[in-house]
């Protein structure tokens, strides 16, 4: 199931305004960071609850990341600030119960460049895998794998730990190695593919960071998307008529 | 299923009568929940009782009903039963506190390590091995979820093993524990309840202990009914800390000093209606000199519920059984409502803090009243 024997399990809530936009950076600029990480993008950073958390927990994962917008920056006034106090009772609870509560990371961040999501990542995933025992992470991603780490199917990721990166898996060295900067073309292309290449900048508050990419289930497609979505809606029912010509027809 | 609930719960027997529905507290304020329906829709109906119906999650389990009940219907072990279906067939309550409680229980099951044990006082004194153990349950964690409202679980369990040294005990406390399993098992999650009671039964029969005290009624009533009815004899005496401590104090071996003051004395229904244990706790009250109890309209059996249990369907229903309790109380001119149960004590004083009567009356736990009369 391991991507690799001794990288940590790890589930991030990730608020789907600021750090999901650096996440989605990540996976554009093909940063790398540790691979059996599964982000689970939340609306806002105040919808986690302490039962999500320990329930993660509860069912196996070795590492839970929040990552929540920067102090002053979130979109919902103070669900950045209300998820600072859960994850606080949350680890408070983890140590009660004896759970190392550095298990759970915390990231208040405004900082929409991929390499901060990575590195934050990256730096967690080491830490839990020192709690677990196991030789260092952080090391380049499986091949094929969106560098973006996103929810790809463990099992999927599983196939391909054979060979090579089997054996790197069990190296004591517990070094790090840094993510290169050699990118995989392939990849890059596949996912640049269809997304306009908007400016990295920090974006201003309250207003949602670079509309590069959005995930499907928000239902707010991107411009190319839609207009292809419409041209699609055309070819099969030329006749259709929008509200708005019916409209004017009737005039 | 339904058949053999019927069965073991005498539902059979069920006259009609509608004392239950009568003497519900959650009846009173939420006329859609009937005990008495209930048990009817599951004798008349071929399929049962609905079971997404959002009451099965309604009743608190107090026990007032089958207390009761002419025909002895065990009301309680009912709605448990019904509760076990009611989730096997994907249905669920509502959970309080956002499912926090029941997911540190959950916890505990298989991912928790050893507890953490720094929550311990420094003045307490506590020991390795002997023949007393103090079961904390699950009172350092509302220590950190309920700080926010005035309630210290952490300082109830460090007052009750104060006592405890005071009657010259130094109970086990150990980290091996796990929570009794109380409120999975009546939200109709007895498998949670197992894995929990197998673990906890292992950490006893480890630290050798022959008498387990608790602070908790809840973990009391578990391990005293509960427990032996899947484990059998569990080899060991359970006693709640009033019970244990009662026969000393009457010895003579634990002295208090002076206190003034009116207390009422709220019982809880696991320690009372469950367990039976009235009087204890209000010989302990007895004991501080100076110290008035004065006993509610509705007390020992007939004590109206702390109305929230198990965790789980908080509504508006539930806050108006706690301000009639409160107000109950205040109406006797106590300026203190002591409670058995540190779970009683959570949620009045939660609805103390809503109600604004936070002023009109103190919520106290036993022991805390005790510990703070202490004799120094």
């Amino acid at each position: 199931m391991a991507v690799r024997r001794g990288d940590p399990n790890i589930l991030a809530f990730v608020c789907s305004w600021h750090p999901l936009t650096a996440a989605d950076n990540a996976g554009e600029d093909g940063c790398r960071y540790s691979p059996r990480t599964t982000i689970v993008p939340v609306e806002c950073a105040g919808r986690v609850t302490v039962a999500a958390i320990l329930r993660a927990l509860l069912n196996g994962v070795d590492g839970i990341l929040v990552a929540a917008c920067g102090r002053g920056d979130c979109h919902y006034s103070n669900g950045n600030e209300s998820c600072e106090k859960v994850v606080e009772e949350a680890r408070e609870i983890m140590r009660i119960a004896g759970l190392a509560p550095e298990r759970l990371g915390f990231d208040l961040s405004s900082d929409v460049d991929g390499a901060h999501f990575a590195s934050l990542v990256s730096d967690f995933a080491g830490g839990v895998s020192k709690l677990n025992g196991r030789s260092g992470n952080a090391r380049a991603p499986a091949k094929k794998r969106r560098a973006g780490g996103g929810t790809g199917g463990k099992r999927r990721a599983g196939k391909r730990t054979t060979g090579k990166r089997g054996k790197a898996a069990v190296t004591r060295s517990g070094a790090k190695r840094k993510p290169t900067a050699k990118k995989k073309p392939a990849v890059k292309r596949k996912l640049a593919a269809g997304k306009k290449p908007a400016a990295r900048k920090k974006p201003a508050a309250r207003k949602r960071p670079a509309a590069r990419k959005r995930p499907a289930a928000k239902k707010r497609p991107t411009e190319k998307r839609r207009v292809a979505k419409t041209r699609s809606k055309s070819r099969t029912k030329p006749a259709a008529k929008t509200r708005s010509t019916k409209r004017a027809s009737r005039k | 299923m339904l058949e053999e609930t019927i069965q073991r719960t005498k539902a059979y027997y069920c006259l009609e009568c509608g004392i239950c529905t009568g003497s519900c507290p959650v009846s009173r304020y939420h006329p859609d929940f009937s005990p008495r329906l209930m048990v009817e829709r599951a004798l008349l109906r071929p399929d049962g009782p609905s079971l997404d119906d959002r009451e099965v999650w309604s009743c608190l389990t107090c026990g007032t009903c089958s207390a009761r009940c002419p025909s002895l219907v065990d009301y309680n072990e009912f709605t448990r039963a019904t509760r076990v279906a009611a989730r096997a067939e994907g249905t669920a309550g509502i959970d309080t506190h956002a499912g926090t409680m029941i997911a540190f229980m959950e916890l505990q099951t298989n991912a928790a390590g050893e507890r953490d044990l720094s929550w311990i006082a420094a003045d307490v004194r506590t020991s390795r091995k002997g023949k007393v153990l103090f079961f904390t349950g699950c009172l350092p964690y509302f220590g950190v979820v309920f700080r926010d409202y005035g309630v210290d679980t952490v300082g109830m369990a460090n007052s009750t093993i104060r006592l405890m040294n005071a009657a010259g005990v130094r109970p086990v406390v150990s980290c091996g524990e796990r929570c009794c399993g109380h409120d999975p098992y009546w939200t109709g999650d007895a498998r949670t309840m197992k894995t929990l009671a197998r673990r906890n039964l292992e950490m006893i029969k480890e630290s050798g202990a022959q008498k387990v005290v608790f602070a908790c009624p809840e973990c009391y009533v578990m391990f005293k009914l509960v427990y032996p009815k899947y484990f059998g004899v569990l080899g060991f005496d359970v006693a709640h800390v009033t019970e244990f401590l009662a026969p000393r104090v009457a010895a003579g071996k634990l002295r208090f000093a002076e206190r003034e003051g009116v207390v009422t004395y709220h019982d809880p229904c696991r320690l009372g209606r469950y367990a039976g244990v009235y009087d204890e706790p209000r010989e302990l009250l007895a004991a501080v000199p100076g110290l008035e109890l004065v006993e509610m309209p509705r007390a020992r059996a007939e004590a109206l519920c702390c109305g929230s249990s198990a965790w789980v369907s908080c509504t508006r229903v539930n806050k108006q059984i706690q301000l009639e309790r409160l107000a109950e109380a205040a109406d006797t001119g106590a300026s203190t409502l002591v409670t058995g149960c540190p779970k009683c004590n959570i949620h009045l004083a939660c609805a103390a803090k809503d109600g604004d009567l936070e002023k009109k009356i103190e919520i106290k736990f036993v022991t805390d009243v005790m510990a703070e009369a202490l004799g120094s």
